[in-house]
């Protein structure tokens, strides 16, 4: 214990941190003559002259005899790239802000789409949805070309361009439908207003409006709540038979020669899009209209 | 704003080696025993700053330099054993002694040499440090770059095989 004592005293006094006490016991310890002994000699060690001035003339020639690292010329200047990387950005960031979203179905398909600001989109076969992302929220702007059915959110004026003409609405729910032979839209809650070149229709719950391509045009009332065909069911109202035959060719794929009947006549009831021939049977039957298949893609109508 | 001054102009570097070279000098040469090492060793830490000096604050150069010379002695020599062979100097002459009593002497000083050399690196240079730079652990602990606890803990402990070695041969 008291040679850790010591020492630790010992190291202390090289430090000249010693109190006046501890000094004192310190000198008392029989190995003070050596710890004086081992300090002082140690002191008088030294070390070897150390030559400043050589040793700077050495520093100063390695210093002058270093090669000056080769300059190294750009091949494109630094900027260039940032240059480029952000013009490159700027024409993405363009295309992507934008883009175009342009949804299709083909026959027989249905496509549910949500739009950015959670409004929700149903296309029925054959049709195409373009709408653009960018500021959607306040330009909320579609085209569409076949038919739809809209959920639409609360929120600023919600509008489908069509060839025929604009329907534009806030917050509801309606079914536009350019196939064929009419511009056909339900309203089944809310309000929608119909503007085509020659009407200006504003609809209400229950109310749909139709404009044949002969330019008359129907304010008819809707009991469904939904659009049927979503459900599997194309259902028609007082409709000319022209526009059911575009539907079954729209949902079937196929080609339904009509020269041989009366295709004005009014058809009201619905279709299967499960089944071709059950489809055609509930279509044609009760309007005494035989069906021949020429092949799987043509069917011929024949008056009984 | 007052102008910094950068270890980038050469006055400045000058002063800076003026300043630090003969302490670096011994510290490279407790560590290694070598003079010529030593000096290779401070010649490369100077260059060694003057080609960073943009980087160096001239607060921080001796920091470097010490910092850089040790980096350069761990690279070359950390593994081989070292012989110290320190020189004498400023030796009393002891005219009025006996025969027998400065035999003992340099019988003493020889120990006490070969003593430190087989000190740890580590050890070594703290006592050293201390011993013939006259240097508080407070500036050792600095310069070593470590808590000055441990320069005292290990001071304490090259003072103890010290002790224990040149015990045998002190005569009271």
């Amino acid at each position: 214990m008291e040679t850790n004592y010591d020492n630790e005293l010992f190291t202390k006094w090289l430090n000249e941190a010693l109190s006046p006490e501890e000094l004192r016991e310190f000198e008392k310890s029989p190995k003070f003559s050596l710890y004086q002994k081992i300090a002082q000699k140690s002191r008088e060690l030294d070390t070897p002259e150390f030559n400043k001035e050589k040793v700077f003339k050495q520093i100063k020639a390695q210093l002058s005899a270093q090669r000056k690292p080769t300059e190294v010329k750009r091949l494109f200047p630094n900027f260039f790239f940032s240059t480029a990387a952000s013009v490159l950005l700027l024409i993405g960031a363009f295309f992507f802000l934008n883009r175009n979203t342009n949804h299709t179905t083909t026959y027989g398909e249905q496509l549910t789409i949500t739009l950015p600001d959670g409004s929700e989109v149903i296309l029925n076969a054959n049709s195409t949805l373009n709408y653009k992302t960018k500021n959607w929220a306040a330009n909320r702007v579609l085209e569409l070309n076949g038919e739809a059915y809209f959920k639409v959110k609360k929120g600023s004026d919600f509008v489908v361009e069509t060839n025929y003409g604009t329907v534009s609405v806030l917050g509801t729910q309606f079914n536009v439908n350019t196939k064929g032979a009419a511009f056909e839209i339900k309203c089944f809650e809310g309000k929608v207003n119909v503007k085509t070149s020659n009407h200006n229709r504003i609809l209400t719950q229950g109310k749909a409006f139709r404009q044949l391509k002969d330019s008359t045009v129907e304010d008819y009332n809707i009991q469904e709540t939904f659009p049927s065909w979503t459900q599997g069911e194309s259902t028609f109202n007082s409709a000319p038979l022209s526009q059911v035959i575009i539907a079954l060719e729209h949902q079937y794929n196929v080609k339904i020669d009509a020269v041989n009947i009366d295709n004005t006549q009014k058809f009201t009831g619905s279709f299967t899009h499960s089944n071709l021939n059950i489809a055609l049977q509930t279509v044609f039957v009760p309007l005494r209209i035989n069906t021949s298949k020429i092949n799987t893609r043509n069917i011929v109508l024949i008056k009984q | 704003m007052e102008k910094v001054e950068s270890v980038c102009e050469e006055n400045v570097f000058n002063s800076v080696y003026k300043k630090h070279a003969k302490a670096l000098y011994n510290f490279m040469y407790y560590k290694c025993g070598d003079v010529n090492k030593a000096e290779d060793f401070v010649q490369e830490s100077y260059v060694k700053l003057w080609n960073n000096c943009a980087k160096v604050v001239i607060e921080k150069a001796k920091a470097y330099l010490f910092t850089c010379a040790n980096n350069l002695f761990l690279n070359h020599v950390a593994h081989q054993k070292i012989v110290l062979r320190h020189q004498k100097s400023g030796v009393k002459q002891y005219t009025n002694e006996n025969p027998e009593f400065l035999l003992e002497e340099k019988e003493f000083m020889a120990k006490l040499q070969q003593t430190i050399s087989e000190l740890p690196e580590d050890q070594r240079t703290i006592f050293l440090l201390n011993r013939i730079d006259k240097k508080k652990y407070r500036e050792i602990s600095e310069i070593q770059g470590v808590a000055m606890k441990t320069v005292e803990k290990k001071m304490s402990l090259a003072l103890k095989y010290l002790e224990k070695k040149l015990d045998t041969i002190h005569k009271v």
